[in-house]
């Protein structure tokens, strides 16, 4: 995985993420909705083989980064927690 | 160049100029050329 | 979040995964099929082959056999240390020597680790006639589906909502529902409409379009999924799901520490 920060503002970032594709960004967008601080979060896949998606974040008043740092602390705990019950029901 | 004939399965050396494409020994005219030794990749795709 | 399962073996998994977004459940599937990393034959070296079959239709053959996966002792070529060259902790060569006349299996593959064999041995390679031979090295690495099919460790997964179908007081059990629905949902038991196994509902609603006084209804249930996964061989089904949420999980760190150093 690779990161390119098209554009940033202190509420604003515009980033290239090179090597994914919805599998994370669709979750992970999800996620940053869920945040009561984020006003806007999308991505965009301009072509699905050629180009790469671009995840665009506006917050209100926070860092825009943290945002997206803390989504995917988020993201970490919803699947480590998925994976701790479904061992558990699975050993069952 | 060395072949293989595909009648009297012998190996056969072929002049071209000579005789064009037949089997010195049986005259057959069906011949298939020997797989190199050197060891070839191919990818799995 | 929740998880009932309903069934579980060496190949198949089938569960109901509840309270989670829809775009949770979607990137689970998604990981499953495409980026769970998996060992397959990269490329093979041969060295005679005077069967029938020319030497890329045998590659190909062989690159699509399913080999049980180690993880641990494997890594990906681009994440290895010899820079994808390739070194012992990154590929494992198979090799095979046949003469006919006889079929050659997957089975008479013999691997240079005892850990990584072929998933399933019965697999045909090719069958040989008499004075043919085939003396091959094949070389597996690590990779993922996204990449080519022959890295997809989950051969099939999907998920449906969950459905919920209620029946209203008002049912005549006139039957018309009963013979309509194509999975046999629904059964007419002491003149009452019953539903056997609502599972088994694949949400046509073709019962609600023929009662003509709407006695009964489907819906799905929102945040409410039924997996269904199917495995290659290369991992039991179990160890499928984990890895996968291990996968994303990994993403998601990776993305932490990237933004981390650029702030």
């Amino acid at each position: 995985m690779k990161l390119k920060v098209i554009d940033k503002t202190d509420t604003e970032v515009r980033i290239e993420i090179v090597d994914e594709s919805h599998t994370l960004l669709n979750s992970l967008k999800t996620l940053l909705l869920s945040d009561p601080r984020v006003e806007l979060a999308t991505y965009h896949i301009e072509h699905p083989t050629i180009t790469e998606p671009i995840l665009f974040v506006k917050t209100k008043d926070v860092d825009p980064i943290v945002a997206i740092k803390e989504a995917s602390d988020k993201l970490v705990e919803v699947f480590e927690e998925f994976k701790n019950l479904f061992n558990d029901k699975a050993s069952m | 160049m060395v072949y293989y004939c595909t009648r009297c399965k012998r190996l056969v050396e072929i002049d071209y100029e000579a005789m064009g494409i037949r089997c010195p020994y049986c005259g057959h005219r069906i011949l298939i050329k020997q797989r190199p030794t050197l060891v070839k990749r191919v990818e799995a795709v | 979040m929740d998880i009932d399962i309903i069934e579980l073996s060496d190949t198949k998994a089938r569960f109901v995964l509840n309270d989670v977004e829809p775009a949770i459940a979607n990137g689970l599937r998604r990981v499953i099929l495409a980026e769970v990393p998996t060992m397959a034959i990269d490329y093979v070296n041969i060295y005679d082959n005077t069967s029938v079959l020319f030497d890329e239709q045998i590659a190909l053959r062989m690159g699509l056999i399913p080999l049980i996966t180690d993880l641990e002792s494997y890594v990906l070529p681009e994440d290895c240390d010899c820079g994808g060259e390739g070194c012992t902790r990154c590929q494992l060569s198979l090799n095979l020597s046949a003469e006919g006349s006889k079929i050659i299996y997957s089975g008479d593959l013999l691997s240079s680790d005892p850990k990584v064999t072929v998933a399933d041995e019965k697999i045909p390679i090719i069958d040989l006639r008499e004075r043919q031979t085939l003396v091959l090295e094949a070389v597996a690495k690590l990779g993922i589906g996204r990449k080519h099919a022959k890295w997809q460790a989950g051969v099939g997964c999907g998920y449906k909502n969950m459905p919920v179908i209620t029946i209203k007081e008002d049912c005549d059990s006139c039957g018309r529902c009963v013979d309509e629905c194509p999975r046999n949902v629904l059964v007419i038991n002491n003149d009452k409409l019953e539903v056997t196994d609502p599972l088994k509902c694949n949400l046509c609603k073709l019962c609600m379009g023929i009662c003509d006084i709407d006695a009964i209804n489907v819906i799905e249930k929102p945040n409410s999924y039924i997996f269904n996964i199917e495995t290659d061989g290369s991992y039991p089904a179990k160890e499928l799901v984990i890895q996968g949420a291990d996968t994303i999980i990994l993403k998601a760190g990776q993305l932490k520490e990237i933004l981390s150093e650029i702030e």
